[in-house]
């Protein structure tokens, strides 16, 4: 079939190009459906519409003029399988081929092959155009859900994470306003987080100490975390008011935020319920305490037996046994002593240590103990004196002019100042011990000095824990229960006071510990 | 064991006390300095015992089973008998509120266990029979 140029009808050109678009719009839905499941498939099957259309609209003109039609038909289709640009380019070869042989055949200007092969061509591009674009957004729109749902998955680990741990979690911005607030947080305070968002931390923390002294207002932890750049934890007495419940006594621990740029965005704090763990170091306190006074009556009995018996007008005993009774007895003392200083630990503990606070001279009180501790000087050959302070005994303004009275518990500083000595006496082989005061506006200096063997460094950080003594033979056969320096410490600072030393190895150790004076 | 010829040593001692070894003990340490001693494991049998022997002196614990040293105490001082008896209260307590209570309900002196040795009780029996 041959048509001349009489035959074409402008129109048929018109209507097979709007067919071939409306062809397309017709196709493209169940292109986008198959290809959203299947997109192999979808482009496979639009490689078939593609050729089937291209293989229709020549054929419909007269097609080349060769019995092996079907094969361009096939060769098109295979093209398409293997790709899409394979595929528009055999498209365009047998184009070419179409018109070349058209043009063998007969010379004819627009001709209905030209027309159809055009809007072959067209077709061909805008599907191809349209896939491309199709792909893109794909491709697109699944690499936002990837990251999204990475994303997700990510912040949803976060949240189960932050949600399913034990201890609380706030996070603060830099007005100190709530910004995160999680699951823990909100079973500890009763504050759920969507109320405590935005919320200023105070309102929902209230942080208080055990005198029910508000902690926030003058002790924030995020302002000292902000102040000092580093992390800041509160581990005592400090109760967070649940809403609907008791306080809760927490441990907590703050540390700053920074952004990528290293500049400060907030504070995070973490913290714990510790009411059980302090009910338990309650309980072992009782039980240290009660096992003490347990104690006490039968070393009573004992050293008051031991007694009888070193008692001429009870009993005949040789001095054999005199000895060894004297020995018994010292090591019964030791006990007592022990269970003493036992029950004075459980008091300190629980913070239960009674004081009757007054205004004494501790310069009559420093006399006084040395007194006491005369014999067991001379006993072992050491001095013991008061000396003048090696440097300038008052200073500070408004140190002069003023009574050098103190104010604490006289009883238990002279317990002070009776634990230093003895403890200079133990570890001195010769030559003495000296106390100096010196005073400055605010407190009273005491230090007790010995010409001993001294302390090494590593030794003297553990020197004030409980039960710690300084280990080398010399000190083995001295004895002593290791808890007097805890409890002197206990004292010294239960009145305002500090208490530190300084020790060399062979030159000696200073003990130095201030008491506060009184204003008049 | 000597009896002394000083009317001090003479004297009978009333020892109240629940835990036998310082009853044993405290006995043992007063007969040496020649005192006569009687003693009573509890509140109850104190007051008997205190009617029927008058005693120069009463040594009397004050943490006992059944009623306390103070209520023995606050007994002692309202029974005839007794009224004029010099009493020491011996106990484990410190408590400054406890040594104003007894010395309130009208002992003579106040002995604290843990802060006096047997010795020192002693010289406190002396002194309080003396004077």
């Amino acid at each position: 079939m041959v048509f001349t140029k009489s035959d074409i009808v402008y129109y048929d050109g018109i209507r097979i190009a709007l067919g071939a678009a409306a062809a397309s719009v017709v196709i493209f839905p169940f292109f986008e459906g198959i290809y959203k499941n299947n997109p192999n498939l979808a482009v496979n099957l639009l490689a078939i519409i593609n050729s089937t259309y291209v293989f229709v609209i020549v054929d419909y003109f007269g097609g080349p003029t060769t019995n092996y039609v079907f094969l361009i038909y096939i060769v098109l289709i295979i093209g398409y399988f293997i790709s899409q640009f394979i595929g528009f380019a055999l498209t365009g070869i047998s184009i070419i081929y179409v018109i070349a042989s058209y043009f063998w055949q007969e010379k004819i200007g627009i001709t209905p092959y030209f027309i159809s092969l055009n809007s072959v061509i067209f077709i061909s591009a805008i599907s191809w155009l349209i896939e491309k674009e199709y792909t893109k957004t794909i491709a697109e729109k699944s690499e936002l859900e990837k990251t999204n749902s990475a994303l997700t998955s990510n912040q949803s680990k976060e949240e189960a994470l932050l949600s399913s741990i034990a201890d609380g979690v706030y996070v603060v911005d830099m007005n100190r306003n709530v910004t995160m607030f999680n699951t823990a947080a909100e079973e500890m305070t009763g504050w759920t987080a969507k109320e405590a968002q935005g919320l200023k931390c105070w309102t929902v923390m209230n942080l208080k100490n055990d005198q029910d002294v508000s902690i926030c207002q003058k002790d924030c932890p995020a302002l000292a975390v902000w102040n000092t750049g580093t992390n800041v934890i509160r581990d005592d007495s400090c109760f967070v008011k649940h809403k609907g419940k008791k306080s809760v006594q927490i441990s907590s621990s703050y540390a700053p935020i920074h952004d990528s740029k290293g500049s400060l965005t907030g504070a995070i704090c973490v913290f714990r319920d510790i009411t059980a763990q302090k009910e338990l170091e309650r309980q072992r306190n009782e039980f240290v305490s009660t096992a003490s006074h347990e104690l006490r009556t039968p070393i009573t009995a004992m050293e008051g037996y031991m007694e009888l018996i070193e008692n001429e007008k009870i009993c005949k005993i040789d001095d054999k046994a005199k000895e060894y009774i004297g020995k018994a007895r010292n090591t019964a003392q030791g006990m007592s002593n022990l269970v003493k200083n036992l029950l004075s630990v459980t008091k300190i503990e629980e913070g239960r240590i009674q004081t009757n606070v007054t205004k004494f001279s501790i310069h009559d009180l420093a006399v006084e103990a040395i007194e006491g501790m005369k014999a067991a000087a001379e006993n072992k050959g050491l001095t013991i004196k008061i000396v003048e302070a090696p440097n300038q005994p008052v200073k500070g303004e408004k140190a002069i002019g003023r009574s050098l009275n103190v104010m604490a518990d006289r009883e238990q500083i002279k317990e002070v100042l009776f634990n230093l000595i003895e403890n200079a006496l133990k570890f001195t082989q010769e030559g003495g011990i000296s106390i100096w005061i010196t005073y400055d506006t605010d407190f009273a200096t005491v230090c007790v000095a010995d010409t001993g063997s001294g302390i090494p460094a590593d030794g003297q950080k553990h020197l004030f824990e409980k039960f710690y003594r300084v280990d080398n033979s010399a000190t083995r056969e001295v004895g002593g229960t290791g808890l007097g320096l805890f409890i002197t410490r206990a004292i010294v600072e239960l009145f305002g006071g500090k208490i530190w030393i300084e020790s060399q190895v062979g030159k000696g150790t200073k003990f130095f510990f201030t008491i506060p004076r009184t204003l008049d | 064991m000597d009896c002394g010829i000083e009317e001090n040593k003479m004297a009978k001692i009333l020892l109240v006390e629940d835990d036998m070894a310082l009853r044993d003990i405290y006995s043992a340490r007063f007969m040496a300095e020649g005192y006569e001693v009687v003693t009573a494991s509890d509140g109850e049998m104190a007051l008997t015992v205190a009617v029927k022997e008058k005693p120069d002196l009463i040594v009397l614990d004050v943490m006992m089973p059944k009623i306390s040293g103070f209520d023995v105490l606050d007994i002692l001082r309202a029974t005839p008998e007794t009224k004029e008896t010099k009493i020491i209260m011996m106990t484990a307590l410190s408590q400054p509120a406890d040594v104003e209570k007894g010395k309130s309900l009208g002992a003579d002196e106040y002995l604290v266990k843990s802060q006096v040795t047997l010795t020192d009780v002693v010289d406190k029996v002396k002194k309080v029979l003396a004077s």
